[in-house]
């Protein structure tokens, strides 16, 4: 596979050269080449080259069906690609089921939050747990081999779930959370499989404003404990407000990339690719489907 | 009308093997479907290799019972791999479809004339319990009142099927209270959020298959002991679906559900049978409807537990003992 | 084609035989006091005479010896229930007349207390004289078009209900049973009415009840929000209570109905088909893409395809979902009953039919993707053809097993069936 971009005909000068996508990073943590995934002849992903830096915020912004999803889909093994390859920190991981990959340390979140509903939030929690070997079946009547190693997991899930603001739930079924408290349950979860990159699709859709912040503060610490972040999103203010780095999607393909200062900055490949209007604020609601 | 005849039958169902049979059938489904969450609508397929599996191993091929028993149950583990590598990776619907169409198969292979000389085809094997029954301890005679009464080796049959009952019981409780159900359970409700957590989930899944049938195919083999013989007719698609509906009258994803629904279907079942008799034999029925009715209580019992089912889901869809609410927060 | 012409007639002549012997049989059945064996012997529809059958207990001890008398009956009676073996004296027959099976010689039976059963010893060309492999090919593929148009009519209604509503109707073979006993009690018991009459006045009664169901009992429930399992588990009763209704009413008897039951066959080639299967073969073939046409371009059609691929959206359009549903099942429910009188009048009615046909209706729907008209209908064929073709080479009493085996390496190698469609996650 070529690292360097083709010249495509529907791409403008201006916006190659605004920022050339594929761009090779100092020590990236993901690095992809030559993903393709059709679906009945349409081309949802297709790309040549993408690397994720590691330690950064990444954000992949772009319309609805732009890919985005898929392309989360593909690089955590929920779906398989017509073609292509991608590494974790170095490690192949074409062809590998989900559940693998997420033990590789590439955990992920969904756009509609999956609680886990008839499990109490304390529950939803222990089963993110790597360390439990109690959940193998010949141990599982063997209570003196996996009891000690269940409150060392409760501490761990109960500190995260104090950080989260969810420590007065735990005992609740996670079915009668609220949305918003869903979408941190699923954050929590994810940290609790202690990953090395969180994916998170759309973490802040449905949530309300003063949720949001929080969720923010929350993606914002965790990338100072050095967890590598990848997050699908609509809203450009999120995006301005914590991303070190974003990606542009459009039809399957990578449109652009780079700070978000230089994306948003030009408009033109806003413009043309995003239909968006130039106030990104604006109209953001139209876009959760 | 002798009501105390009419309770006696009823009870003597109740209690007996018959009801422990389905309660360990019901006992291997919540495994599947209310923990699991896999809808296995050929629990019979189970059940009937349980049973041929030892009926085999003794009429057949003139083994041992006891070597019959684990072979039957292996039959039934070996069903389970067949059945759900293929399937568990789809959609519960297509399992559900799979599994019901796999056993009837079965049943149809076990009762053809080219297995005629293993499984007996259309008749069956026999005569194959006399080493369970020679550990009966019981004196002859019969034990009980009235209707309500057992012969001493039916006793002994259930004497062994509900001391199975309890230890099936406790075994799938402390499963599911351990990290293993835990996994199991949340793979019920979101197998893909459990696969974004590094779990095997179809690993999962076919376990909980093969205890959930290996428990039903020992459902299987008290059948056989106690009639000391199997018969395809025994393993008819029916089957399973009764052992649904005790299932839901008890309550899913409940320890006692599955064993209290099995008492009552039976209880019921029963019950409404002898009722009708009675009141035939009385005479208490219209000329018109005493000769449609003549001998077909069975049939117009199940058609009420028909009704019975509707009505379950239409006022109590969560059993006697499940809870309303989980009903609202499952997927 | 003489040669196969006339053993067909043979076999034609056996059948009859066969059938009087049941009724013959049955009526003695009532009067026989314990337990026997009897029947008689029929060749070439003439009674045969002074041939001896004797009936030995499960010990090998003779219990029985009987010869057939001038209209070819005999009866053996039996010491008491139990099983037994029953073996016609070959070297008895007369010259020319043979078995048609030879190794049926010997039949094992088992009487339950208070029965006589009839015995068939049927005699006839040996099988093993008729067609070559490649005509009994050719007759299996016909008869397997003519099931599988059969499923492929009677499982659109199943898959269209679980595309619209995400329901598995475990009651639709019922739907199937009741239509083929409704044109029974129409032709065969009450009306008398002929055969076509009483097969659309069945579709009609048996289409109004699918809709009453839908609209009485289903509706109301969703309306209370219950979910998919206790839907299934609803049509589950539904299914028992309707079944054993049928038992009630029908009796546990094989019945058939009165006109076309027995014909002439044509022939084209290596194929042989009575009008009537010929018949039902092109009504479904003409029903089925009626069906495909309306669901392309009628209003109502394109209205069902909306809302089997997105309910809220369809909603949202301004499409009543409520009324396309009741529609379906209605549709749905008729679409069977046809299926039910056309089996019924190639087979035989009773009550077990629909539900015996449930499970290929299912193998069918899994097979072709579920909740897709098309995906049941090439289901449907490819069920029909890989069962009647099995028979070509393995016994016609596990030619269901190939169905499974089918639809197992279906899921494996396109698990989202023949024609379904992936579906995304996230």
């Amino acid at each position: 596979m070529s690292d360097t971009t083709t010249m495509r005909p529907e791409l403008t000068e201006a916006a190659l050269e605004a920022a050339p996508p594929g761009r090779l990073k100092d020590d990236p943590i993901l690095i992809t080449f030559g993903m393709l995934k059709t679906f009945g002849g349409i081309r949802a992903v297709d790309i040549d080259h993408l690397e994720i830096e590691r330690g950064t915020i990444t954000a992949i912004i772009g319309p609805n069906g732009a890919g985005k999803t898929t392309l989360f889909n593909l690089l955590t093994g929920f779906d398989r690609p017509d073609r292509g390859s991608w590494r974790l920190d170095g490690r192949s991981l074409g062809g590998q089921p989900p559940h693998r990959i997420a033990r590789l340390g590439m955990v992920r979140t969904f756009q509609l939050t999956k609680s886990l509903s008839r499990l109490t939030v304390l529950e939803n929690m222990a089963v993110a747990a790597q360390t439990q070997r109690g959940e193998r079946l010949e141990r599982a009547l063997l209570r003196w081999l996996w009891q000690p190693e269940e409150g060392r997991v409760r501490e761990r899930a109960e500190a995260l779930l104090e950080r989260f603001g969810l420590a007065h739930m735990v005992d609740e079924q996670a079915g009668t959370l609220s949305g918003g408290q869903r979408k941190l349950l699923e954050m929590a979860r994810a940290l609790m499989a202690d990953p090395t990159l969180v994916m998170l699709d759309e973490p802040t859709a449905g949530v309300n404003p003063a949720l949001t912040e929080s969720l923010l503060e929350h993606i914002r610490e965790l990338n100072a404990e050095g967890v590598t972040i990848v997050f699908v999103e609509h809203n450009m203010d999120v995006v301005m407000d914590i991303s070190d780095w974003v990606v542009v999607m459009a039809q399957g393909r990578i449109l652009t990339e780079g700070p978000p200062q230089d994306v948003v900055a030009n408009e033109e490949v806003i413009d043309a690719y995003l239909g968006r209007p130039r106030d990104p604020a604006d109209g953001e609601d139209a876009e959760d489907a | 009308m002798e009501f105390d005849v009419i309770f006696g039958n009823a009870a003597r169902a109740g209690l007996g093997p018959q009801a422990a049979i389905f309660a360990l059938a019901a006992i291997g489904l919540n495994l599947h479907f209310g923990y699991a969450g896999l809808l296995n609508f050929g629990q019979v397929g189970f059940m009937m290799l349980g049973a041929y599996g030892t009926a085999i191993m003794v009429a057949t091929w003139g083994g041992s019972l006891w070597l019959g028993i684990p072979f039957g149950l292996g039959l039934c583990v070996a069903f389970a791999l067949a059945l759900g590598i293929p399937t568990l990776r789809l959609r519960s619907d297509y399992f559900a479809i799979t599994t019901i169409a796999a056993a009837e198969i079965l049943r149809l292979l076990i009762r053809s004339s080219p297995a005629t000389d293993i499984t007996g085809g259309p008749f069956g094997l026999q005569a194959i319990a006399n080493s369970f029954f020679d550990l009966n301890f019981l004196p002859d005679g019969r034990f009980g009142w009235g209707t309500f009464s057992y012969s001493s080796n039916q006793l002994w049959v259930m004497i062994v099927a509900w001391i199975l009952v309890v230890l099936c019981s406790a075994l799938v409780l402390a499963l599911i209270r351990s990290p293993w159900g835990r996994v199991v359970r949340a793979i019920r409700e979101d197998e893909d959020a459990v696969l974004s957590l590094g779990k095997n989930t179809v690993a999962y899944k076919l376990q909980a298959l093969v205890i959930g049938g290996v428990i039903g195919g020992l459902a299987g083999v008290i059948d056989a002991l106690q009639q000391s013989g199997v018969g395809s007719e025994n393993f008819e698609p029916q089957v399973t679906f009764f052992a649904w509906a005790a299932l839901i009258l008890g309550g899913l994803a409940t320890t006692v559900g599955p064993v209290v629904g099995a008492v009552l279907f039976w209880f019921l079942r029963e019950g409404v049978e002898s009722f009708i008799r009675e009141l035939s034999e009385q005479g208490w029925l219209p000329d018109i409807l005493a000769d449609f009715l003549d001998g077909a209580e069975g049939a117009i019992s199940i058609a009420l537990m028909g009704v019975g089912l509707v009505a379950l889901m239409a006022l109590r869809p969560q059993g006697i003992f499940g809870r309303r609410r989980d009903l609202h927060l499952g997927t | 084609m003489s040669n196969a012409r006339s053993l067909r007639s043979v076999v034609a002549l056996v059948a009859v035989a066969v059938l009087s012997l049941f009724l013959f049989g049955s009526a003695q059945a009532q009067d026989g006091e314990g337990e026997a064996f009897s029947g008689t012997l029929r060749f070439g529809g003439e009674p045969v005479e002074g041939v001896r059958i004797s009936v030995v207990d499960a010990a090998g001890e003779v219990v029985g010896e009987a010869v057939t008398g001038a209209d070819g009956r005999w009866r053996i009676e039996l010491p008491g229930p139990g099983t037994y073996r029953a073996t016609i004296d070959t070297d008895t027959l007369p010259k020319g007349v043979m078995l048609r099976d030879p190794e049926r010689q010997t039949l094992e039976v088992t009487v339950t207390a208070g029965r006589s059963r009839p015995l068939i010893f049927a005699l006839g060309e040996p099988v093993s004289r008729g067609p070559n492999v490649g005509e009994k090919l050719a007759q299996a593929v016909l008869n397997g078009v003519k099931f599988g148009l059969i499923i492929a009519m009677c499982a659109i209604g199943l898959s269209l209900i679980f595309g619209l509503t995400g329901l598995i109707n475990f009651a639709h073979g019922e739907l199937v049973t009741l239509g083929a006993i409704l044109a029974w009690y129409f032709n065969a018991d009450t009306f008398g009415a002929q055969l076509i009459l009483a097969g659309v006045l069945a579709v009609v009664v048996a289409g109004a009840a699918g809709g009453g169901v839908e609209f009485s009992l289903l509706r109301p429930l969703r309306a209370r929000r219950l979910g998919g399992f206790q839907f299934m588990v609803v049509t589950i009763g539904l299914s028992l209570l309707a079944r054993h209704v049928m038992l009630l009413f029908f009796g546990p008897d094989r019945e058939r109905y009165i006109d076309y039951a027995l014909q002439a066959e044509w022939t084209f080639g290596p194929f042989a088909v009575t009008p009537r299967d010929f018949t039902i073969m092109v009504l479904s073939a003409v029903l089925l893409i009626a069906v495909a046409v309306f669901l392309q371009r009628a209003r109502t059609g394109k209205a069902i395809r909306a809302v089997a691929d997105n309910p809220e959206l369809a909603e949202s359009s301004g499409i009543d979902v409520d009324r396309v549903v009741l529609f379906v099942w209605a549709a749905g429910a008729a679409l069977a009953a046809v299926g039910g009188v056309f089996f019924g009048s190639v087979e035989a009615v009773d009550w077990l039919m629909g539900f015996r046909l449930l499970l290929l209706m299912f193998a069918a729907v899994v097979l072709g993707g579920l909740g897709t008209a098309y995906g049941a209908m090439v289901g449907g064929l490819l069920i029909g053809l890989v069962t009647e073709v099995s028979t070509v080479w393995a016994s016609p009493e596990i030619k269901a097993v190939f169905a499974l085996g089918v639809l197992v390496l279906a899921l494996l190698l396109r698990p989202q069936g023949l024609l379904g469609q992936r579906e995304r996650i996230g």
